[in-house]
């Protein structure tokens, strides 16, 4: 079991073109910012939308190819989706909402009401049996739908956002439930989402989709690791810079240089951890260090951590202890310099 | 539910703006050889059978004395009874039988009326008679569909009155309301015969065609007219009841078909 | 009622708000003034008062159902296809609104009368004449009450997308059962309401059916009809008053009860 798709349409303005190859067993992670497309992706794969040019085959089984014009209908693909909304059948009980693809598949109502109690068992919600969707958590909606999902055992299943709708405290353990059932399944597995933490749990790769285009895939360690794109960094805490490595210097775009280590040549990005930028009232002295001569522009509180944000010849990131903030007197804004070892550098080509 | 007479009420009120974009004229002194003189606006509430011929008279009347102008409302005999005690603003009144006339004479509503007309009653069937009804008896027929004014109206009330006479049972399919509705159906093809007056048929001639019913047993309607007693006009009002009993109204009549009081 | 600091009750509303109750009340107060107990109590054991009532539900009713199996397909396709020319099957679906109802009646005569076309085929196939007969009734009261149902209807579906359709289709659902299962439920309320408004327009039904289906006891004289000709005809006003009272009666309950339990989840 595989899936390959390669997708092309538009969506009034955005025009979206994405190609995934997903081996059986895998979870792979369409992540992007808001608006990049994910969500028309999956509609596509789902078979709620049709795409302008391209194909999807599942399994060897030609679900749509716009070169020949086939084309399977939602209801005969044995996709399983997790809606991020629109997740339960209002007017049916969190039972009924789980026997309602087998019986849709022609299953009578005693076997197929029984399986989906298994299942709510199976995702620990079988106390809700009987409930009115309205009248559960959004967390215990997520399992009901989960299970409503997988009970009709699709070969396809696509998760959209499954956590978006979930409240902070409820998420640690759907996450894990959905960690646990997901690498169960047997099928292929595509995550849509714009949480980096959520692809981390659930996705072994990841495909970043970007204004419609797929901007990097590869393992979600690297990544993360390497972006290559600005959004992506941010997700990721970290620095990017991009320009022009030779010997152990990288000039970026704006014509300022910062010392490497060496080994890249030609164009090249860079990433530097926001804890690895010290920050000095004084010019500091000593080793073979970059410095440069930089404006507070402004402080944000993360975690345990204050995350300053810099202007000078390089905008960059740095984390540094309330402490230090305090000893350095950040919160005054003004003129600081920033030091960062060659070490910590991280050059990759372009 | 205000919506149930909005209809109705349209039509009153076009009835209504319709008189007021007529309005009086200065009055001038008749120049015509009636007695007395037609002067200002009447309003006159007539039953439905004498719509054509009240409207024939209108513009000789108006011809006859400049300045009048009067504004007709037609309708079945118990309605117009029924505006009258309602208060509704009105000169004359004409109806189609005595006995809706004598209710507002009880209620001291009207003036003495006087027998200014009278009207037989016909069988209304479709052109050239597809049917083949000839006799009262037809209208028995389970094949005939027969339509005829609610009992109320006069036109009822005397269609009620032949079909007994002739000792024929008849369920017709609906009652309406005034006799103009009633010959409507037989025009519009949805009735096959219908009971009205000889100068309904008259007057619908090409549209449907008439069968007489024998003397023995036809009714003879006898109209009456009278001073609406709150009227504020009432030379003029009493001037179009001579008009009506032997003036120039009364010659509309006649060419009309209605029998001479 | 509760105002919020800066909300403080606007006493100048008061005064249109108190003219509009009691230009509501005042009537019907009038109403109740003249009609004695007695007089209803006479109207309620005729034998003419409870044939037009019978009569007047049965239309309703029926007219509601005619409308619910054309009205609820047609509000869907208004709703949720992209056809060409939706605008203006929306603008002739609305017509019967703004539509005199004699008017309508006379169009319903003149489309369906025993002498045209279609009225022709009726009659000399089927031997139906819609004039004069009870389906002619309910075909008025349809003809006016359906654009209340269609509207309402389509509303509720336009409130929300076809999201759980989808759900149900990436389940397994075939469209018919995806209809059934899911968008018919869903649209309950909607349809409750729509077919509320249909039978209350249908229920007060009188110049359509007067028009296109005559009036005889029994067959098409509804009860507007016969609180009409007893005001007009026979001058009986308390049994018009009375007749009017049942009709009052009967339609406030039923839209009270219909109300409390789904109108008010519409809005």
């Amino acid at each position: 079991m595989s899936l390959d798709a390669d997708v092309g349409l538009t969506r009034g303005s955005l025009e979206v073109r994405c190609a995934v190859h997903v081996e059986p067993g895998q979870t792979i992670a369409v992540l992007g910012p808001n608006g990049a497309g994910k969500t028309t992706v999956l509609r596509v794969l789902a078979g709620l939308e049709h795409c302008r040019d391209g194909h999807v085959v599942l399994d060897g089984e030609v679900l749509e190819d716009t070169a020949s014009g086939a084309w399977v209908e939602p209801e005969s693909r044995r996709v399983g989706v997790v809606f991020q909304d629109h997740t339960l059948f209002p007017h049916l009980s969190v039972l009924d909402n789980v026997a309602f693809g087998l019986r849709s598949r022609g299953v009578a109502r005693v076997p197929a009401r029984r399986r989906a109690h298994e299942w709510l068992e199976r995702l620990g919600v079988e106390d809700h049996a009987a409930s009115r969707p309205r009248a559960i958590s959004g967390g215990q909606e997520q399992r009901v739908a989960l299970a409503r999902a997988l009970i009709t055992e699709p070969r396809l299943l696509l998760l959209d956002e499954p956590l978006a709708a979930v409240d902070a405290s409820a998420k640690i353990d759907l996450r894990r439930t959905l960690r646990e059932q997901v690498s169960g399944f047997d099928g292929v597995r595509i995550l849509v989402t714009h949480d980096l933490l959520e692809a981390a749990a659930l996705a072994e790769s990841v495909v970043i989709l970007e204004d419609g285009r797929v901007s990097q895939q590869g393992s979600f360690a690297e990544v993360t690791a390497r972006p290559r794109s600005s959004w992506v960094a941010r997700m990721a805490g970290l620095n990017l810079l991009s320009g022009e490595a030779s010997a152990d210097v990288l000039r970026l775009g704006n014509g300022s240089e910062l010392i490497v280590v060496r080994g890249v040549s030609g164009p090249a990005l860079a990433t530097i951890q926001p804890r690895a930028v010290g920050l000095h009232r004084e010019r500091p002295t000593g080793s073979p260090r970059n410095v440069l001569h930089s404006t507070i522009a402004g402080i944000d509180p993360h975690g345990d951590r204050w995350r300053v944000r810099l202007d000078g010849p390089v905008p960059l990131v740095a984390e540094v202890t309330p402490a230090a903030a305090h000893e350095l007197r950040l919160a005054d804004g003004g003129v600081v310099f920033a030091s960062i070892k060659a070490t910590e550098i991280d050059v990759y080509p372009m | 539910m205000p919506r149930r007479s909005r209809g109705l009420l349209a039509f009153l009120a076009v009835g209504l703006l319709a008189g007021c974009g007529s309005s009086a004229a200065p009055s001038t002194p008749a120049a015509t050889a009636t007695a007395v003189p037609l002067s200002g606006s009447l309003t006159v509430l007539a039953a439905a059978s004498l719509t054509e011929a009240f409207n024939d008279a209108e513009p000789t009347l108006q011809a006859a004395n400049p300045g009048f102008a009067a504004t007709f409302s037609f309708a079945g005999s118990q309605q117009l009874v029924t505006n009258v005690i309602n208060g509704a603003p009105a000169d004359v009144l004409a109806t189609a039988d005595q006995t809706t006339m004598e209710k507002l004479v009880t209620a001291g509503l009207v003036g003495t009326p006087v027998t200014f007309t009278r009207n037989r009653l016909e069988i209304a069937v479709a052109p050239a008679n597809p049917r083949g009804i000839h006799t009262l008896a037809d209208l028995a027929r389970s094949d005939i569909a027969v339509v005829l004014a609610a009992p109320a109206v006069p036109a009822g009330n005397f269609a009620k009155q032949v079909l007994a006479k002739a000792n024929v049972t008849v369920t017709p399919k609906s009652l309406e309301l005034d006799v103009k509705t009633v010959l409507e159906k037989v025009e519009s093809g949805d009735a096959d015969a219908a009971i009205v007056y000889a100068t309904d048929v008259a007057a619908a001639a090409g549209l449907v065609t008439g069968v007489v019913i024998p003397d023995a047993q036809n009714i003879v309607a006898t109209y009456p007219i009278a001073v609406v007693k709150a009227t504020l006009n009432a030379a003029a009002a009493a001037a179009f009841v001579t008009e009506a009993v032997s003036g120039l109204i009364q010659k509309a009549l006649l060419k009309r078909g209605f029998l001479p009081p | 009622m509760r105002w919020g600091a800066a909300g403080r009750p606007l006493l100048g509303l008061y005064i249109p708000a108190a003219v509009a109750v009691l230009f509501i009340l005042v009537p019907l107060v009038g109403l109740l003034a003249h009609a004695s107990l007695a007089d209803i109590g006479d109207a309620l054991t005729s034998t003419a008062a409870l044939t037009s009532l019978r009569l007047s539900l049965e239309c309703s009713l029926l007219a509601v159902i005619v409308s619910a199996i054309v009205g609820v397909p047609l509000a869907y396709l208004l709703a949720r296809t992209a056809m060409r020319g939706r605008r203006l099957l929306r603008g002739l679906v609305l017509l019967p609104l703004v539509l005199p109802p004699v008017v309508g009646g006379i169009a319903l005569q003149s489309a369906f009368g025993r002498s045209t076309p279609i009225g022709g085929v009726l009659h000399s196939l089927f031997g139906v004449t819609l004039p004069f007969s009870t389906a002619g009734a309910v075909m008025a009261e349809a003809f006016v009450g359906l654009p209340f149902l269609v509207i309402t209807v389509e509303a509720g579906l336009r409130q929300r997308d076809a999201g759980f359709e989808e759900v149900a289709a990436t389940l397994g659902a075939r469209p018919w059962r995806r209809f059934w299962l899911i968008t018919m439920p869903l649209l309950a309320p909607s349809l409750t309401a729509g077919a509320a408004l249909c039978w209350a327009r249908a229920l007060g039904e009188f110049g359509a059916t007067i028009t296109f289906a005559g009036s005889f006891p029994g067959t098409t004289e509804t009860l507007p009809l016969a609180a009409y000709s007893a005001f007009e005809g026979s001058g009986a006003v308390s049994r018009a008053i009375t007749l009017s009272l049942i009709l009052l009666v009967i339609s406030v309950s039923v839209l009270v009860g219909l109300r409390d339990r789904w109108l008010g989840t519409v809005a």
